[in-house]
Parts: structure tokens; C-alpha cells; sequence
């Protein structure tokens, strides 16, 4: 499964260019860690990924097919996890991933097993009945987590899911994003500002001011970390 | 994996029910505030107020027979304002993005969204006809039946005026002053609590305004509705708005996206 960006560009309100010329393209089964400053345009990019924002220019292609942005099927093949939280916090955990699970067009007779999967996986039995609105940051983040993998998604985008997350449970959640892009066989873009967050395996985008300054593997924490900072700085 | 059509129908109508049942202030309001009206106000204006032959009435009737229209008119009314509402609570917790990024086209789940809230509504209104009966204001049963369309599409009506308003409202603290600029006007400069040809004796700029009100003709509706005349020209122009009405908003509807 192939998921390309081609040349995508975006200007907010016709003035602020908050992406130019991006492309890249994320590998099935690994982490794609796109990372930057605040300011970058990966919020930009998710919103654009997710349908919520239309690009100024450039396309999206899924397995070399040009995705037209007025189909909303290939949605169904995509996971999202926003930076604030988008769980219904008067219904309870198990209410919501239902929900989603329904909005993916699930039936019950398919969505019952999986979420006891997903509550295994991300242990979450002792909340899963509990009103969202009770729950604390990290237990929403599993939940919303588990939401997003509900329909067995191919690719899994998350903006900057350690948000508002203290550093157990953002090395928790770490471990668990490593383990899910092999274990459920998905592609994982992951935006954060936390270089620490990632390991050597992943693969980087760096980006800085609406465009990629860097791409390749993470390598080492200290070399990425220089190689980072020599970009932030001089680009 | 199969997708299921069905089953995003089911989602949208289980958690519009789940949370009207959830918000129990909303819930019992919804019967309470339109109960207050018919056994408070038109329990004084009954001896006061006799309502002169008009259709769809064939003889001299009770004010509180006339008002009944009116008062399901106001259920359709609040109910289709706080479904609205509560979309723009959704933008703000966020819980909208996760429809955004449903596999569904957008022109649907407002379909859908807007048919739960009009089924809410239909089903509050009909909760209140069964009050009503018990209180002992004399409707017609056979009007149980054939207005049933009429309240249907009317509240769908309501419920899509709401939902252009929700649209250009940011904030859910300017929907509440929204709401008050809405609702009442709409209701008092209606022929829901007076009849029209009772207005105009008393002021013409009112009664042009009642004219003008499609609340007038959502509540015309559902008096003749509830008098065996389940299709008048009123209810046919609330249809024939309603389907232009929604082809508009789908046109139009963006809430910053894309489909």
C-alpha cells in the first residue's frame, strides 16, 4: 500500500503560506515521524490529510490512484487521531468507539470482536464503561487511539498525540505506536515537536516553514537532534 | 471489509436519541415549556378568547384547541434550534471532526443528521398530543394520524433553518443570543397564538409580519394537519422549500471542507 503527497501546496486566506511544494510518500508498516517546529505546517498538512481543509495546489495519490477529495471512501482506509481531543465526552468510552465503528460502516456483528480486541490492546477495560468527560489525558488518548484503529485502517495519521501527556505515559504511548504499526499492519504518520518520542527505525520528515528540509532515517537522537536544530536555524 | 450503508444511519440517529435522553433538563423542557403554555395562558385567555369559525374548524372552538398547533409548532421550534446547537458544541469538543473524517459523503450525514432531529421532534410532539388528550382538549383522533407528515416535515424544515444558523455561528455563547433572536419572533409574530385575521384588527405591521413568518405556515400545517387535511397548499410549500432549502445547503454547506 502506497500513500503519495505530490507538490502540495496551501495559502490561508490567499496571504499566509503555510505549505509549499511538499511531497513525500509513507511506507506501509513503519512510522513516518514528521517532525518541526511549531509553525511548520503539520497541522496544516493533517487538516489537509483529513479532509478538512482543501489544498491551494498538489494531490494526494493512494496505491499510484489519484484520490479525488469529493470521495469520501478513502477515508475508510485512514485512522485519524487529532491533536485535541475529539472524543464525546458525555458518552462513555465503549459508546464511542461504537459510534465510530457505525460511522465506518461496521456492523455489529463485525465491531463487537474488534473493540474487545482494542480494549485488550490498549487496556482499557477498567474505563471503557466510565463517561468519557471522567477519563484522564492518557486514558482519552488510548481510547482515542483505539478509535481510530477500529476499522482496521491501512495508514494511521496522528497530530502530535503526546499533547498534554506527562513522559510516562508519552514513552507508553511511543512503545505502543511502534508495536501497532507492525502488529495491525498500518503505515503510521506521527506529527510531533518530540524528537525522543521516536526510534531509530522510523523514518523523518523534517519540515520548517511550510516545506520539507530533511527526510530520511531517524538514525541516532544526538545526530538527528544537530541535524534538526543546523535546519530549524538556518532555513 | 463490508461497510454497511445502514449502519452511519444508526450512529447518527442512536447518538441524537442518546443524547436528548442524556440531557434530562432538555428532555423534560421539551414537554414541560409547551405544557406551561396550554395549561397556564390558555387556561386564563379560554374565557376570554373565543376563537370565531375558521377552516380548518367547522364550528366555534376552545382557545386551547387553537393554540395546540402552536404549541407543537414550539416543540419542532426549540428542538430543531438545540439540535443545531448542539452541532456547534460539537465543533467546539471536537466531536465533529470524527464525522468530517467518516467515510460518508457530507450531503448524506446532514441528510441524516437533519432526519434524526426531525424524528426527535415528531416523537416530543406526540408525546405532547397524548398530554393534551388526557388534559381534555378535544382533537380530533383521526388528526393523530394525518398530521403526522406534516409535523414531519416541518420540524425537518426548522431543523435545516438551525442548521444554516449553526453554520455562521462560531461560538456556542453567540448561539444562545442566535436562539432568542429566533425563536421568540418567530413564535410571537406567528398565528400561533392568535389567529391572523385577529392580528390585523389590531396592528397591520404585525400582521404583515405574521405573513411574512414561515412559522405562520408551519403552524397552518399542522392545524389543518391535525383536521384531517393532511396536504394544504402551506404544507406542500414547507416540502417544496424544505428539499430547495436543503439542495442550497448542500450546495453551499462548507463548514471548511472539501465534500
Amino acid at each position: 500500500m502506497k500513500f503519495s503527497i505530490k507538490n502540495l501546496s496551501h495559502t490561508y486566506a490567499g496571504k499566509v503560506e503555510a505549505l509549499r511544494d511538499l511531497s513525500m510518500e509513507l511506507r506501509s508498516t513503519s512510522v513516518t515521524a514528521l517532525l518541526g517546529p511549531n509553525g511548520a505546517g503539520k497541522s496544516t498538512l493533517f487538516k489537509i490529510l483529513a479532509g478538512l481543509i482543501h489544498p491551494t495546489s498538489g494531490q494526494i495519490e493512494i496505491n499510484g490512484k489519484l484520490w479525488d477529495r469529493n470521495d469520501a471512501k478513502p477515508l475508510g482506509h485512514i485512522g485519524f487521531v487529532f491533536q485535541d481531543p475529539t472524543v464525546d465526552p458525555m458518552r462513555s468510552g465503549q459508546a464511542n468507539l461504537v459510534y465510530a465503528a457505525r460511522l465506518q460502516g461496521l456492523t455489529a456483528h463485525q465491531f463487537t470482536q474488534r473493540i474487545d480486541e482494542l480494549v485488550d490492546a490498549f487496556q482499557m477495560d477498567e474505563f471503557i464503561r466510565r463517561p468519557v468527560g471522567s477519563l484522564s489525558g492518557g486514558q482519552r488518548r488510548r481510547l482515542e487511539i483505539a478509535r481510530a484503529l477500529i476499522h482496521r485502517p491501512g495508514w494511521l495519521f496522528l497530530d502530535e498525540p503526546s499533547t498534554g501527556l506527562d513522559i510516562d505515559n508519552r514513552f507508553r504511548l511511543s512503545e505502543h505506536l511502534h508495536q501497532l504499526a507492525k502488529s495491525e499492519e498500518c503505515g503510521v504518520l506521527w506529527c510531533t515537536h518530540i524528537p525522543d518520542e521516536l526510534r531509530p527505525e522510523d523514518n523523518v520528515v523534517i519540515m520548517d516553514k511550510g516545506q520539507k528540509v530533511f527526510s530520511g532515517s531517524f538514525g541516532s537522537i544526538d545526530e538527528l537532534m544537530g541535524r534538526y536544530n543546523e535546519l530549524v536555524s538556518t532555513s | 471489509m463490508k461497510r454497511s450503508p445502514a449502519s452511519p444511519v444508526i450512529a447518527i440517529f442512536h447518538r441524537e436519541f442518546d443524547r436528548f435522553v442524556k440531557q434530562k433538563a432538555r428532555c423534560v423542557s421539551a414537554i414541560v415549556r409547551p405544557l406551561l403554555w396550554l395549561v397556564v395562558f390558555a387556561a386564563g385567555f379560554r374565557s376570554v378568547l373565543g376563537i370565531a369559525i375558521q377552516p380548518p374548524y367547522e364550528t366555534y372552538i376552545t382557545y386551547d384547541l387553537y393554540v395546540t398547533p402552536g404549541l407543537i409548532g414550539m416543540i419542532a421550534l426549540f428542538n430543531g434550534m438545540q439540535s443545531s446547537l448542539s452541532m456547534v458544541y460539537d465543533r467546539e469538543t471536537g466531536s465533529m471532526k470524527l464525522l468530517m473524517t467518516a467515510p460518508i459523503s457530507r450531503r448524506l450525514l446532514l441528510v441524516y443528521k437533519l432526519l434524526a432531529t426531525a424524528t426527535i421532534s415528531s416523537l416530543q410532539a406526540y408525546i405532547f398530543i397524548g398530554i393534551t388528550i388526557l388534559y381534555g382538549v378535544d382533537l380530533p383522533w383521526s388528526g393523530l394520524l394525518s398530521s403526522l407528515p406534516t409535523i414531519f416535515i416541518a420540524s425537518y424544515f426548522i431543523a435545516l433553518v438551525g442548521l444554516i444558523l449553526a453554520s455562521q455561528v462560531k461560538e456556542l455563547e453567540n448561539f444562545a443570543g442566535v436562539m432568542n433572536f429566533v425563536i421568540f419572533p418567530a413564535f410571537f409574530l406567528s398565528s400561533a397564538l392568535y389567529p391572523l385575521w385577529q392580528i390585523q384588527e389590531t396592528s397591520e405591521i404585525v400582521y404583515q409580519l405574521a405573513v411574512l413568518n414561515p412559522f405562520t405556515y408551519i403552524v397552518e400545517s399542522i392545524r389543518f394537519g391535525m383536521h384531517d387535511t393532511p396536504l394544504t397548499a402551506a404544507t406542500a410549500g414547507l416540502f417544496v422549500a424544505s428539499v430547495g432549502l436543503s439542495i442550497v445547503v448542500h450546495k453551499l454547506f462548507t463548514f471548511g471542507q472539501t465534500r
